[in-house]
């Protein structure tokens, strides 16, 4: 399936969300990027029957955390169908055992060279696409 | 019992002297010419002759009277008269023994002792008789008669060679003529004719021919030959003593003052510790001897304080100034007013004594200056020896230990279960059940301060092995455990701030670096050159900035990751250390070669790292050379040692301690790239796994890397 693709960011960084916008469009895919600064306000786009194909979620954000918000968005049955892939800054072996635990799909850490982001795209892409090991 | 000092005074029928001895004319102060044929009162002896006629035949008076003698002095004489008749009865003469006792007449109990004093002279011992000229016995004591074997009686007026033919051809056949013939008295010693005993024989002559009086000296001889044997003895080992022994005649001064002190005697090890032969030093004076030997004192001043206490008492330690030598000196006053004095020379034990001393007062000082607590307990658990630190540690100058029961006085509990310990729970309290032991308790001072304690003590036993008491140590550890906490404190703020400071500033990082590489990318033809190498500039920047945080992330984590310790094949690690540092190994032209390693017990990751940094920095520190590198491994005891071996550029081995601080570089950047937190990351793994780091290294010509695993037990 060419197009159409629906990922929603929780971010609270604008820095974050920039780069993440300039990944996907990376990807080729020219996915529908929607982007919510805080958890609570996610959780009710789902609740409200908001629908996405990638959800990624940064750990550190305001209000609810990343790690408090994986169990709640599973509850509302979202992770089904959808991955979650976790972007964090941490490169803390602890963080990302937590985030594995609590049934993330994938634990990408926050690219800093051209490089990187440029294996973030693939990698985006191929989840998008459904090539990805880690996803369904 | 000296013959010559008692008198014989012989009484003829008339009463004139017929004969008295030398010793008696002398106690009554007269020669014997004097005396003889003048009756006692003619010299002014009243009553003596009287008194002596007086008594009966075989009866002995016995008196003792006060006489006044030719000088106008007074004496007191004791004296045994004896009166002998002839066979009709008549009064033929009388004698008498008398001898001076004045001085024993102050004695108390002298009566008695004087009594029988001459009950031996007169009843047992002696003999006395006199001859006429024609040889007849004028005068026999019982005694005399028994030795004849006869009766007094029997023999009185008879011819003496003729009732004792036995006699005839004797000496002392002989020496009675001599004498009557020559007038000249005659002194023999001679063995008995019919006995073993032995006789001192005195022959006088009388006006009225001889007397004879003999004395048995079989026992004074015996006495003489056993004294002589006895002090043939003492000579001897006076004489072969290896300590110097003397005696001295003190040398008095016109005031009574002991001023020197001269050798009366003295046996050859004093001859030769003068240089002298021997018997010289007889007659040398002390402070002579030591003044011409150059002495710088002389002892005459300490034998004197020994001199004055009166009795024998010694020096226990005197040094001598002239030989320079310590002696132990023993002095003991003797009758004759000289003093007998043995010196031992005791510079020997004094050396050990004084090692023993010092070692004593080096561990006395050890004991009281040391902050542990040490001391020794009895069988019941009381303290017998203490230096005095436990109170201190305690805060209680009152507290006294003297049971195990007394223990509970301390209150202290096990750090692990938080229980109180109990009396029979101390260290000490165990040794005395044969447990060597050590704990850590915490405790409760009596000023009310927390702390902690380490109380070792271990059992004493005697010969026998039974337990005799326990020696014990405590050491206050409070303020060591303070530091500690403080430490463990301060280093877990210092890792935690390492810890989020390095991970706060990745996501400022992040935006230089990505915005900057997007720029760069999407917009870097459209800078001029100058722009386009301010932006280069600032993105290698941002990358140093980005290893430095992941170095000291990594550093940081060390401590903070919970210790996974499991058994870790090195082999495999290095195997796959060097698959991993493949392209920079093959961009260096470089071989490392793998021996043979262990398995240790590690957290793997860890061991990935500190190989992968050593294994990293000697194929980037190379020389001219293409890097060779050969790890290697050690078997040592309890440890192994695995070694790192480069042919590299070398380090100064004065950067011994620098090189394994954190940051610290020994080479340009542009040179070699780094953070410099590799080597401090490997140096703290190895410290937290309780190994040891360090190198060797020739600049030039390479380094080698080592460090120490525990083995696995």
């Amino acid at each position: 399936m060419e197009g159409g693709y629906r990922v929603v960011l929780i971010e609270d960084n604008d820095g974050d969300a920039g780069l993440v916008e300039e990944i996907l469009n990376e990807t080729g895919l020219q996915p529908e990027l929607i982007w919510f600064k805080a958890g609570h306000a996610a959780m009710k786009y789902f609740t409200d029957g908001g629908k996405a194909d990638l959800i990624l979620l940064d750990l550190n954000i305001p209000g609810t955390s990343g790690h408090e918000l994986i169990p709640s968005l599973a509850r509302e049955g979202v992770c089904q169908d959808t991955p979650i892939v976790v972007l964090s800054g941490s490169t803390s072996p602890e963080d990302m055992a937590k985030a594995r635990e609590e049934g993330v799909s994938c634990y990408l850490v926050k690219p800093m060279t051209l490089e990187e982001m440029d294996e973030m795209a693939v990698t985006l892409r191929d989840i998008l696409q459904g090539k990805d090991e880690l996803g369904h | 019992m000296n013959l010559s000092s008692e008198g014989v005074w012989v009484l003829d029928e008339n009463g004139n002297t017929d004969l008295i001895n030398e010793p008696g004319a002398a106690i009554l102060g007269f020669a014997p010419d004097e005396i003889i044929g003048k009756r006692p009162a003619d010299i002014g002896f009243l009553g003596f002759d009287e008194d002596a006629q007086g008594v009966c035949e075989d009866q002995v008076e016995r008196r003792e009277f006060r006489m006044r003698r030719r000088d106008g002095t007074y004496i007191w004489v004791s004296s045994t008269a004896r009166s002998f008749h002839d066979e009709d009865g008549q009064h033929k003469g009388s004698v008498a023994l008398f001898s001076d006792v004045t001085n024993e007449k102050c004695q108390p109990d002298f009566k008695d002792d004087a009594c029988q004093k001459l009950e031996v002279l007169e009843g047992i011992s002696d003999g006395l008789f006199a001859l006429s000229h024609d040889w007849r016995f004028i005068y026999l004591n019982d005694i005399a008669a028994a030795n004849f074997g006869k009766k007094t009686r029997d023999l009185l007026g008879k011819m003496i060679w003729e009732e004792c033919p036995e006699l005839l051809g004797t000496s002392f056949e002989l020496t009675c003529r001599e004498v009557m013939e020559s007038r000249e008295k005659q002194k023999f010693e001679t063995k008995s004719l019919c006995s073993d005993k032995w006789f001192d024989i005195r022959v006088d002559p009388t006006p009225s021919g001889i007397m004879v009086h003999w004395i048995d000296v079989t026992e004074r001889r015996k006495a003489l030959k056993a004294l002589k044997e006895k002090e043939a003895k003492h000579r001897n080992l006076f004489e072969n003593l290896h300590e110097a022994v003397s005696i001295f005649r003190p040398v008095i001064d016109g005031s009574g003052e002991v001023v020197d002190l001269e050798w009366v005697d003295a046996n050859p090890v004093v001859d030769s510790i003068f240089g002298l032969r021997k018997g010289q030093i007889i007659g040398k004076r002390v402070s002579q001897m030591y003044r011409d030997l150059g002495a710088p004192a002389t002892p005459i001043s300490a034998i004197k304080e020994v001199m004055a206490t009166g009795t024998s008492a010694s020096i226990e330690d005197y040094h001598d100034p002239l030989l320079d030598r310590h002696m132990f000196v023993s002095v003991v006053p003797l009758e004759d007013g000289t003093y007998g004095m043995m010196a031992i020379d005791i510079t020997g034990l004094k050396k050990v004594q004084n090692r023993a001393e010092e070692q004593r007062a080096r561990l006395q000082a050890i004991l009281d200056n040391t902050p542990v607590a040490v001391g020794v307990i009895d069988t019941k658990g009381g303290i017998v020896l203490d230096n005095g630190v436990l109170k201190k540690i305690w805060c209680n100058e009152e507290l006294t230990l003297t049971s195990v029961s007394d223990y509970s006085k301390c209150r202290a509990w096990w750090p692990e279960t938080g229980e109180p310990v109990k009396p029979e729970d101390w260290p000490a309290a165990r040794a005395l059940k044969g447990e060597t032991s050590t704990s850590t308790f915490d405790i409760e001072k009596y000023d009310g301060t927390r702390g902690a304690l380490i109380i070792s003590a271990a059992p004493i036993r005697d010969e026998a092995g039974n337990i005799t008491g326990a020696v014990w140590t405590n050491q206050d550890i409070s303020d060591l455990r303070r530091t500690e906490e403080e430490l463990k404190r301060s280093n877990a703020d210092l890792q935690q701030f390492a810890y989020v400071a390095s991970h706060d500033l990745q996501e400022p990082l992040r935006m230089v670096m990505a915005y900057l590489g997007l720029l760069i990318r999407r917009h870097g033809h459209e800078l001029n050159p100058k722009a386009a190498e301010y932006a280069k500039i600032a993105m290698d920047g941002a990358e140093r900035m980005r290893q430095l945080i992941d170095d000291l992330l990594a550093y940081s984590r060390i401590e903070s990751n919970k210790a996974v310790r499991t058994p870790v094949d090195l082999n495999h690690v290095a195997r796959s250390v060097v698959s991993d540092l493949r392209m920079a190994i093959e961009e260096a032209d470089a071989e490392v070669d793998v021996e043979s390693l262990p398995v240790v017990y590690a957290d793997e990751a860890q061991m990935v790292q500190v190989l992968q940094n050593l294994i990293g920095n000697a194929v980037k520190f190379r020389g001219a050379e293409p890097p060779r590198v050969k790890i290697s491994s050690k078997r040592r005891i309890g440890e192994w040692v695995i070694s790192v071996k480069d042919n590299g550029t070398g380090i100064d081995p004065r950067h011994q301690d620098d090189l394994f601080k954190m940051f610290h570089r020994l080479h340009g950047r542009a040179e070699y790239p780094g953070t410099g937190i590799g080597l401090a990351i490997t140096k703290k793994i190895v410290e937290r796994h309780g190994g040891r780091i360090w190198f060797e290294s020739e600049p030039g010509k390479g380094t080698t890397f080592h460090f120490t695993m525990p083995g696995m037990t």
